[in-house]
């Protein structure tokens, strides 16, 4: 009986010892910090931080600073998620359509911005949205709008932000429902087109409904992604300007962190993050598992 | 039997691998150098090996922009250098911790370094609590860089020597066209608005270190900046181009900057030549501007502190810190390198007169975090989203609230 479970447990090990160094151990490692005082002080004397108990978690409460930064993180979340879901369903849609030639061309130009690196995409879209030398502004020009500085002024800096996590998202959730798309029965669609529903109300009653699952997936992800906004601001905004528009949580954890070094602070902060996710999450399953 | 000698065979090939035979008497040491000096440095390290054959050079470039975080992991980790480059303004930080190490004993053995060679307010930087935890390198103050041409088309054949006549200047400027202003800066850059409420007497910290920020001569001082981008002398956004083109342009033709500007205005817009210059401050309670600059510190856990104190003694030495000039076009800090550069440069001149106004921020290891308050409240004053008296009291709750929190 013994033996039965020795033999898996020992190919198991290699990875169960890096999962508990990397992942089980750091976990529990930085729930004990948040509760010290952990700071530059004990950078090299690790002794000099002490217990505090959940003093962490009360002084986030009342940092002006963090609330403004969930705020901004929800802000983005709200905006971010349904764009994400129409547009990529819309952009699946098209991209599966049979007349349209160079299709592969097409999917792959949408996977692109995808898998390139983050701070180059970021690069790109500066160049879009940059006020004076920018092409959005220059397209509005055209039609004699005058455009706003999107990257300095405070109403219009998370949009810039929104507009490249879709634009670079986009392309992954649209495969996904590509993916989703080709799962569906072709009897469906003719029975559809027996009871006499034309092109919108198959997509509306087969389509939509079918993909419900891919939906569901594709909203928690995206959502999680979105509570984790932080390469886009760090180099879009200089980390989160102007006047912390586009402060998002996990950059205050990373100044508070690897910045300031209040280790215990940026700890207490990110289980917070951490509680968000994990409630919205359970939610988004529960409200998924209602209707499907 | 013959495949047991292959495996000893195999053993030893990745034996000599992991294990290299370490060659007698060679010590490498670890030298970290960011943005444009970690470009330039190579240039100087040959020369160095040549003069000390026992010692060789590992060097990182690592970009500004992730300096203090890959400073403070790597003290936390234990992953130091042997010597790195140090921002001034990050000193406070690192000898809190308690990384760095004391540099007295050192100089006392050392027979070419003392620390008279330096200036005063440069050296300064790096005395901690009484001990010389670093060495200075490069000094770095704030100047305004200017059309010359552009200026005497609106009647100033030198540039405004006081804020009256700063003002006034950029008023002309800003009325030759809809899309013309006067001067670039950012608002929500300390190194550009704190020199002007230090030349209006304005503080960060009184005497005895409580927020001296909602002090007349600060908040009048952030209202005097309000109206320069109230006026549109300067722009919240100039929309995505840097501060050469602007100059270049003539859009912006003054900024704010550091010297090592002049090098890239040199390389990047050759056929400016001869129609830009540098200017000092212009005068109100003084000409003061951000006192700032780089040091070399060695860690108390680095490895091989003797030869990096050599490569110290090596960097610090006249000739040397002017060659220094020349490939990075940064300020020498060594008072005998700067008379040779004055001889080579005439706009060391202005250098060394604005130098001696030079104001460094608190040495507290707070300062970062101080830093991006001073930068958000600046801003929402800039921005007129807050009136500057509010923007600074809220400023000062938010410098009470840091420094309770250590």
């Amino acid at each position: 009986m013994r033996k039965k479970y020795l033999t898996p447990l020992l190919f198991l090990l290699p990875s169960l010892i890096i999962i508990f160094c990397f992942v089980v151990f750091p976990v529990f490692f930085s729930l004990y910090i948040s509760l010290t005082d952990f700071n530059v002080r004990s950078l090299v004397n690790w002794g000099n931080a002490k217990l505090i108990g959940l003093a962490n978690y009360r002084h986030l409460l009342h940092d002006e600073l963090f609330l403004k930064c969930i705020v901004n993180t929800l802000y983005f979340v709200v905006l971010m998620v349904p764009l994400v879901l129409v547009l990529s369903l819309a952009l699946a849609l098209l991209l599966n359509l049979p007349l349209i030639k160079l299709r592969n061309f097409f999917r792959m130009g949408f996977f692109m911005p995808y898998i390139s690196d983050g701070i180059a995409i970021s690069t790109v879209w500066y160049w879009v949205v940059s006020k004076d030398y920018g092409i959005l502004n220059h397209i509005l020009s055209w039609f004699g709008i005058k455009g706003p500085g999107w990257l300095t002024d405070v109403r219009f800096a998370m949009l810039a932000i929104v507009g490249l996590v879709v634009w670079r998202s986009l392309g992954y959730y649209a495969m996904l429902y590509l993916a989703g798309l080709q799962n569906i029965p072709q009897q469906l669609y003719e029975a559809a087109e027996i009871d006499g529903a034309n092109r919108w109300q198959k997509i509306w009653y087969v389509t939509i409904p079918l993909l419900a699952p891919t939906t569901l997936f594709i909203s928690i992800t995206s959502m999680i992604g979105g509570f984790q906004l932080f390469t886009e601001p760090l180099t879009l905004t200089n980390g989160g300007g102007p006047m912390d528009a586009t402060k998002t949580i996990v950059l205050f954890i990373y100044e508070n962190g690897f910045r300031y070094f209040k280790m215990g602070y940026a700890a207490a902060s990110s289980y917070i993050l951490f509680a968000f996710i994990f409630i919205v999450t359970l939610f988004q399953i529960k409200l998924g598992e209602q209707k499907y | 039997m013959r495949r047991s000698v292959r495996l000893f065979f195999v053993l030893i090939l990745i034996m000599t691998a992991v294990f290299p035979l370490k060659a007698a008497n060679v010590q490498t040491i670890s030298l970290w150098a960011m943005g444009v000096e970690g470009q330039n440095i190579g240039k100087l390290l040959p020369q160095f090996e040549a003069e000390n054959p026992g010692i060789k050079v590992k060097l990182q470039v690592i970009p500004w922009s992730a300096a203090n975080d890959r400073l403070l992991t790597a003290v936390a980790g234990g992953t130091v250098p042997d010597l790195t480059q140090m921002g001034s303004t990050y000193m406070a930080q690192f000898t809190t911790a308690g990384a760095l190490e004391d540099l007295s004993p050192y100089l006392a053995k050392s027979n070419s370094l003392k620390l008279d060679d330096f200036f005063p307010a440069c050296r300064d930087l790096y005395i901690v609590d009484g001990k010389p935890y670093g060495i200075p390198w490069y000094a770095d103050t704030r100047f305004f860089f200017y059309r010359t041409d552009i200026l005497e088309e609106v009647g100033y054949k030198e540039f405004p020597d006081t804020w009256d006549e700063f003002i006034d200047c950029c008023r002309k400027l800003r009325a030759r066209g809809p899309n013309q202003h006067a001067v670039n800066m950012a608002a929500g850059n300390w190194q550009v608005t704190m020199n002007f409420i230090w030349a209006n007497g304005g503080r960060i910290f009184d005497e005895e270190g409580r927020p001296a920020v909602t002090e007349e001569a600060f908040v009048e001082a952030v209202a005097w900046l309000v109206d320069i981008f109230k006026n549109e002398y300067a722009l919240l956004d100039t929309g995505g181009s840097n501060i050469r083109q602007e100059l270049a342009n003539g859009r912006l033709p003054i900024f704010i900057g550091g010297f090592w500007e002049g090098n890239l205005l040199r390389t990047e817009t050759p056929h400016l030549d001869g129609k830009w210059s540098i200017a000092l401050m212009p005068m109100k309670k003084s000409r003061a501007s951000f006192m700032g600059g780089c040091g070399l510190v060695i860690f108390k856990r680095a490895r091989q502190k003797e030869a990096a104190w050599k490569l110290i003694e090596f960097l610090s030495r006249p000739e040397i810190q002017n060659q220094w000039r020349e490939a990075a076009g940064s300020i020498p800090a060594n008072i005998e390198a700067m008379a040779m550069a004055a001889e080579q440069d005439p706009l060391m001149k202005i250098v060394f007169e604005q130098l001696k106004e030079g104001v460094a921020p608190p040495v507290v290891p707070q300062w970062p975090e101080i830093e991006g308050r001073l930068n958000t409240r600046i801003q929402e004053a800039c921005y007129g989203v807050r009136t500057p008296l509010e923007a600074c009291q809220l400023l000062a709750k938010d410098l009470e609230k840091i420094m309770a929190d250590y």
